[in-house]
């Protein structure tokens, strides 16, 4: 890594390091820079929308890690692809609420961290729309997946409904593998898969 | 709202009542064009051609009262456009297709809603996350269930759990698109609306 990256990557450690000891309403740039060991002038040369780019960037970067950690603990795609669906939504819903930073802020500071979180949605809709676009374009091969499904269609409409069971999971018990496998398979999924569901 | 008997309501005359419901148009005009937060007590006095005084004898709480009172008014009559439209449709495919269709061209076109998702999109967004979904879904599940109900398929174990469960996906479907709306599913376009239902949700209701 550059001396350049690894400055950043210490940056957005400090923010966050910041955010779970003081909340996001206290966060300065000033008390990043401190904890980064690093001067404001530095930070604002790497980061030039200051506090609002640091909240940025390092949600951004807290998604992608937490995505990463989502599919890692769901069973392999190869699998089922409902299998891996209802892992996806158990693992998430599963971190979300183990997630001691984002659970204090969602109690504390809901109002100002639920509008960042909003902002990244988009990212999140298409980038787990774009991971389950292969695994059912893989299912398709398998007939999984019926033949004539539009599978690029099929996991836009997936992943906006998993996120959604994910944040709130209402009345669904999403624990159980059952219960999320078949909130998977006869009602988000129904429609393309095929006969051997 | 429905006609108000003078038995119920002798201390406010017809007047007061059209005066009320022209505030709250007026309240309605500005937020579509500044925004909530912009928005001042007095712009919406002007806007609705009547005094402060007037203004606050009719809603005590000022512009907190209006924003309620706009939400309710407007939520009310989005339950009562949406059951009008799905009264006209026996069949599962119609109903879905009108019923989603016209929730999000509601939601897609309101003037207020989409000012404030334009210029503060946290006064929304804060509301429909997470654990603060629950009560919303759980109202608007209560109202769609029941046009469900007689298109679950006759021989399920439990019919009313499995309208609930579709009514429950779909409002989910038809928020997320009303945030963030998709080319995939163009409420304007009735061929769109029609492909979505028929390949993802008439399956899910009848299967």
């Amino acid at each position: 890594m550059s001396g350049r990256a690894e400055l950043a990557e210490r940056v957005l450690d400090a923010t966050y390091a910041e955010v779970a000891a003081r909340g996001l309403g206290q966060l300065t740039v000033e008390g990043v820079a401190v904890r980064a060991g690093s001067s404001r002038a530095t930070l604002y040369r790497h980061f030039p929308g200051g506090r609002d780019e640091l909240v940025a960037r390092t949600i951004g970067r807290e998604v992608e890690r937490f995505f990463t950690a989502v599919l890692d603990a769901a069973p392999p795609a190869g699998d089922g692809v409902v299998r891996h669906v209802a892992g996806v939504v158990r693992a998430a819903h599963r971190l979300l609420g183990e997630h001691a930073v984002l659970q204090r802020l969602l109690v504390e500071e809901a109002d100002a961290i639920v509008p960042s979180l909003a902002t990244v949605q988009p990212l999140v809709v298409s980038g787990l729309a774009g991971h389950l676009e292969r695994v059912l374009a893989d299912a398709r091969e398998r007939d999984e997946v019926r033949r004539d499904a539009d599978v690029a269609d099929a996991a836009d409409h997936c992943a906006r409904l998993v996120l959604s069971y994910v944040g709130s999971a209402g009345r669904w018990d999403l624990s159980q593998a059952p219960e999320a496998e078949r909130l998977v398979r006869d009602r988000i999924l129904v429609g393309v898969l095929g006969a051997s569901r | 709202m429905g006609a108000i008997s003078t038995a119920d309501a002798p201390l406010r005359p017809a007047a007061a009542h059209r005066s009320d419901e022209r505030i709250r148009s007026a309240a309605l005009e500005c937020f579509a064009r500044r925004g909530v937060t912009r928005t001042t007590v007095d712009d919406i006095a002007v806007e609705a051609g009547v005094s402060r005084a007037t203004l606050y004898r009719a809603f005590p709480g000022g512009k907190d009262t209006l924003v309620d009172a706009v939400l309710g008014r407007e939520l009310h009559r989005f339950f009562v456009e949406l059951s009008d439209e799905l009264a006209r449709h026996p069949d599962p495919e119609g109903l879905l297709v009108a019923g989603v269709g016209a929730a999000l061209r509601f939601l897609t076109t309101h003037p207020a809603l989409r000012a404030v998702l334009d210029h503060e999109p946290e006064l929304v967004l804060s509301q429909v996350a997470f654990h603060r979904l629950g009560p919303i879904l759980d109202a608007a599940v209560a109202f769609a269930a029941p046009y469900l109900r007689p298109h679950v398929r006759s021989d399920h174990p439990d019919p009313d759990a499995a309208a609930t469960e579709v009514a429950d996906l779909l409002v989910r479907l038809v928020l997320s698109h009303a945030l963030e709306p998709s080319p995939r599913l163009d409420p304007h376009d009735h061929a769109s609306v029609t492909r979505h239902v028929r390949q993802h949700l008439l399956p899910a209701l009848t299967t």
